[in-house]
């Protein structure tokens, strides 16, 4: 069990991105399918994903990703015209990231890069159905039901 | 100049404001200011008020009187909307009568303190009800026919908005909630964005859902509209695929046919 916090995981995904943005639904999926796949590898506090409008969602995450940002780690880039954000690292962030990389678990931390790079080759819908592919039961509370 | 919306969903309202207040002197613009347009009353009911802030300062009193009075109990949405509409027009009625005797001096500026529409949210008979009032008080209840309402001086463009989401994504059957709030959001960003004369962010999202076996009004923070504006993004994008693919292709079209040899 990683002694790593939640929020050490977050900035971990936003730093795969490895200087793209990542989008809402992209961070919220990532760290849903990292918790999924390797549980036992994060600690207890780890987020806690409910089914929400697009699939497991916990709110917290941003909440940490605002913190991040006020810590200078996290850059938050409001989309013009639209009101939400994209994450960025700084580059105190990235610094702080190479040394969370040294004491994470390596396979988790392989698997966030490789769910992240999957998660920024996919559209919002390609992304989301996917998710509630392997994941169903996160359709329970989601748009457009049939 | 204010946007509102609401919503009537399988499973609740969803009710949406933006954020703009203009103030003005005799008439005239002075300043912008962000502001909640949307209240919760007792965790039960939303209001919201467009047009003269102080009327709708005291129409949101009356509709709270009328609750805690317990004078919607067992009320059916046809009986409740004349008792709310009459409780509302003890206020219009005076506002009106007053701005006409001030028109014949001061002009069509009187009558901005007198003009003032609302979205009533409540739940009836264990039943979530959504009814909109007009200038005058007069009432009318939003049905699974016309299950949207929206008021203020965006409402030219959110109507007709509204009618096309609803054709597109909902034509034989009620939105539910989180429907509901995807279609909102996506109403006020296109208004803010069209800005009809100062209709702007920040947007405010207030659910009437069921919390276990009451009905109760929330609202929504900000930080869980993120998905549904990136949804709401990816929705356009289709719309521009969709040019593209007939300007440049997407895959190779299938050619037609040729004609019949021999």
């Amino acid at each position: 069990m990683t002694t790593m916090k939640a929020q050490d995981w977050t900035l971990l995904a936003i730093a795969a991105g490895k200087g793209r943005t990542l989008t809402p639904v992209q961070l919220q999926k990532s760290l849903f399918l990292l918790s999924k796949e390797y549980p036992e590898l994060l600690e207890s506090g780890f987020y806690q994903f409910t089914p929400y409008n697009y699939g497991p969602f916990d709110v917290r995450i941003y909440g940490d990703a605002e913190r991040l940002s006020g810590e200078g780690l996290v850059e938050l880039q409001v989309v013009t015209g639209r009101r939400w954000n994209e994450y960025s690292v700084t580059s105190n962030g990235a610094d702080r990231a190479a040394a969370l990389r040294r004491e994470a678990p390596p396979e988790a931390l392989a698997y966030l890069d490789r769910v992240v790079a999957w998660a920024k080759s996919l559209s919002f819908q390609q992304l989301v159905r996917a998710v509630y592919q392997k994941y169903p039961e996160y359709r329970a509370n989601s748009v457009f039901q049939d | 100049m204010t946007l509102i919306v609401g919503i009537k969903c399988s499973d609740g309202i969803v009710v949406g404001a933006d954020g703009a207040a203009t103030f003005a002197a005799m008439g005239q613009p002075t300043i912008r200011q962000s502001v909640r347009k949307l209240n919760i009353i007792q965790d039960r009911i939303i209001v919201g008020v467009s047009g003269s802030v102080g009327l709708g300062q005291r129409i949101v009193g009356e509709v709270e009187r009328i609750w805690s009075d317990k004078k919607l109990t067992g009320k059916s949405i046809t009986d409740a909307m004349p008792i709310i509409a009459e409780a509302l027009r003890k206020h219009i009625l005076p506002e009106l009568q007053v701005a006409a005797n001030a028109k014949q001096l001061i002009g069509q500026m009187a009558m901005m303190s007198a003009v003032s529409s609302s979205i009533v949210a409540v739940p009836l008979s264990k039943a979530p009800c959504l009814m909109s009032f007009d200038q005058q008080g007069a009432p009318e209840a939003a049905t699974d026919d016309l299950p949207f309402v929206s008021i203020g001086s965006g409402q030219g463009i959110a109507d007709p908005f509204l009618a096309f989401l609803r054709r597109i994504f909902w034509p034989n059957k009620p939105p539910t909630v989180s429907d509901g709030i995807f279609a909102t959001l996506w109403c006020l960003q296109h208004a803010i964005q069209t800005n009809a004369g100062g209709v702007a962010d920040p947007k405010q999202i207030v659910v009437l859902s069921k919390d276990g076996a009451e009905w109760k009004a929330r609202e929504i923070p900000e930080t869980e509209f993120q998905e549904h504006l990136e949804a709401i993004q990816a929705a356009e994008q289709a719309l521009v695929s969709f040019r593209d693919e007939l300007r440049n292709g997407g895959t190779t079209p299938s050619e037609p046919p040729p004609k019949a040899t021999g």
